[in-house]
């Protein structure tokens, strides 16, 4: 496919790309780090909206049992951050 | 009554007789209550402040008569009400003037019971406590244990998505569902999820968990069963002030030990509950907790010692271990019998429930001294602390002009004031009618909408328990939902958007 690779860096540009798409009637395929993009057939979407490099922990309270992270953290990052807590 | 429901429709009223013969087609006679002494039976539930007459009470005992009752229902327009055991707490199972009361307690029987593959499947009426009872001779229990669990049905604690003591360890009502049969208000039979984890495609079951009566009604519960912990240890720990209590909470927790369960009860409640029961609790404390752990003996130590250090650090007054059976079951009496205590030291009370984040506790709980100062009301806690999840007690008398009203008014400041301090409505007791004005304080207009469109993609007509949870009744039309019939859409050439 000959589509373009979107890496949104805010909110914003991700809620602008989509808003295009759907008047526009594009397909998007959106990926994170694209580990089982292997698996399955191929989505036929024009465009990728690769949400890889939106990582980083949020916020973290341990006592609240809350963590929000950015959707293309790793569950690795994850899980070294819950660690040091206990958790 | 001084909540606003939906206009009754009188052309259904007027036709009360007919949809009663039709009724009557499809259940025997002793599972159709008309008349006026039967019906009073069923005019509220828990939230017993509010009360209406239905237009009938229909007990369906298997699943194609709901089916039928709710198509003959949608093809006259009239409103369903589905009810469990009405234990409820904010008002969901209200009935309507002009609507059918679809009682489910007489559709209990247990259908399978799997060991093998750890799970039970039941109809909606089987009470909470009976599925722990049916699995207990081989060592199994179902985990969420609300405290109505003698009495609440499995569909009722599926539409509240209820919780209880165990449920900071175990989960509430979702985590322990694996699959439902359910039937629309179009007499539609579906199923969702079944005896295996992760059903595939939308979240299905997590939609309709917690819908409270609105999307469908639920005829066949799935749940998951564990095997009873080896061991469990439950201290008592006494603090002099609210604020080391609530410490004490969020230090447990972040250091990565979660008890099964984790309770406080203000001073008043420890007064009220010692008094009642004679539980042996520490009468000079603030804040009394209860921290129950469970699971394997060496761990159950361990972690026990860890809890004692905790709350010695903080400067606990009391800290005791029960060193019996006998004296966990006295530990947990006092808490138990909190609200029969608080019930016999004011002619009323209304227990409400928000949600709140552990670290904001002893500040919520000091505002809300001042707030029942103000309106002039004595407020009891009992709660379940290592949720956050309160249930303030509001002692008031129904037969004093105006203290109903007072009682609402604090009810509201309180749940207010968790969601200013970034909490929810509701812990496990539901939006119902008794906060469904207050939504607004949570959602805004646009997400609340949204909210409606899942309700209509379940229920286009709006028949299905109206009146309850969302403030204000869009017609789905309105809110730009399309309705497809037979998989055709209206005007098939004409450009949609
Ligand atoms: C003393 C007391 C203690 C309580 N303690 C707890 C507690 O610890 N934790 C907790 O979470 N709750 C608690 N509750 C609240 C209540 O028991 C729960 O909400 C319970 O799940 C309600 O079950 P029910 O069968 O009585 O439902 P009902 O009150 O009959 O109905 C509740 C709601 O569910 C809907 N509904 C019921 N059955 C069905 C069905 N089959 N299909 C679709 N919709 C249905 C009704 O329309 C209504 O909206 C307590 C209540 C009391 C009175």
């Amino acid at each position: 496919m000959t589509g373009k690779t979107f890496r949104p860096v805010d909110e914003k540009e991700l809620a602008g790309l989509v808003a295009w798409a759907a008047a526009d009637g594009v397909p998007l395929e959106i990926i994170g780090n694209g580990s089982k993009r292997g698996l399955g057939h191929a989505i036929a979407a024009e465009h990728v909206i690769d949400m890889s490099q939106r990582t980083g922990i949020v916020d973290y309270e341990p006592a609240e049992l809350v963590l929000t992270v950015e959707a293309g953290t790793t569950l690795a990052a994850i899980e070294t951050r819950l660690g040091e807590a206990n958790q | 009554m001084t909540i606003a429901m939906p206009q009754p429709d009188t052309g259904v009223l007027a036709a009360r007789d007919r949809l009663i013969g039709e009724l009557g087609a499809i259940v025997p006679p002793d599972n159709l209550v008309t008349d006026e002494p039967g019906l009073k039976t069923y005019e509220c539930d828990g939230l017993s402040a509010y009360r209406e007459l239905p237009l009938a009470v229909v007990l369906p005992e298997t699943t194609d008569e709901v089916a039928r009752i709710l198509d003959l229902c949608q093809r006259h327009r009239v409103k369903v009400v589905p009810r469990g055991s009405g234990t409820g707490l904010s008002g969901g199972a209200l009935p309507l003037k002009d609507g059918v009361l679809l009682g489910l307690g007489k559709f209990n029987r247990i259908l399978d019971i799997d060991y093998a593959n750890r799970c039970v499947t039941v109809q909606p009426g089987v009470t909470n406590l009976a599925i722990s009872q049916a699995v207990d001779h081989r060592g199994f229990y179902y985990a969420p244990d609300p405290s109505s669990q003698l009495a609440c049905s499995i569909g009722g604690n599926v539409a509240e998505n209820s919780g209880g003591v165990h449920c900071l360890k175990y989960g509430v009502t979702t985590n322990n569902l694996l699959g439902l049969e359910i039937v629309l208000m179009s007499g539609e039979i579906v199923r969702i999820g079944g005896k295996y984890m992760d059903s595939d495609g939308y979240d299905l079951l997590g939609i309709v968990t917690g819908s409270e009566g609105l999307l469908g009604v639920i005829t066949e519960v799935t749940v998951r069963i564990l095997p009873k912990p080896a061991s469990v240890s439950t201290l008592l720990i006494g603090f002099d002030d609210l604020a080391a209590a609530g410490d004490c909470v969020a230090r447990i927790i972040a250091s990565g030990i979660i008890p099964a369960g984790l309770e406080m009860m203000d001073r008043a409640a420890v007064h009220a509950t010692e008094e009642f029961c004679k539980a042996g609790y520490p009468l000079d404390v603030e804040a009394l907790l209860i921290c129950e752990l469970d699971g394997p003996g060496p761990e159950v130590g361990e972690l026990t010692g860890r809890v004692e250090k905790i709350a010695a650090d903080l400067g606990a007054r009391t800290i005791r271990r029960a060193a019996s059976e006998q004296e966990r079951e006295r530990f947990w009496l006092g808490r138990k019998s909190a609200f029969p205590a608080v019930g016999r030291m004011s002619p009323d009370y209304y227990c409400i429930d928000g949600t709140i984040p552990r670290g904001r506790l002893a500040e919520v709980l000091t505002r809300m001294e001042g707030l029942s100062e103000r309106h002039g009301l004595g407020v009891v806690n009992v709660f379940h602390a290592g949720d956050g999840n309160l249930h303030p007690l509001i002692m008031y008398d129904i037969d004093k002009p105006g203290d109903l009203e007072k009682a609402e008014a604090l009810a509201r400041d309180i749940l207010t004031l968790c969601v200013e301090v970034g909490g929810v409505l509701s812990g496990e007791h539901g939006i119902g009618v008794e906060k469904r004005d207050l939504m607004g304080t949570m959602f805004s207009d646009e997400e609340l909408k949204q909210q409606q469109r899942v309700k209509c993609a379940f229920d286009p007509e709006g028949l299905l328990n109206p009146g309850k949870v969302f403030p204000v009744l869009h017609r789905c039309a309105e809110l730009g939902h399309m309705h497809v019939h037979r998989g055709q859409v209206p005007f098939p050439d004409l450009p949609r958007f």
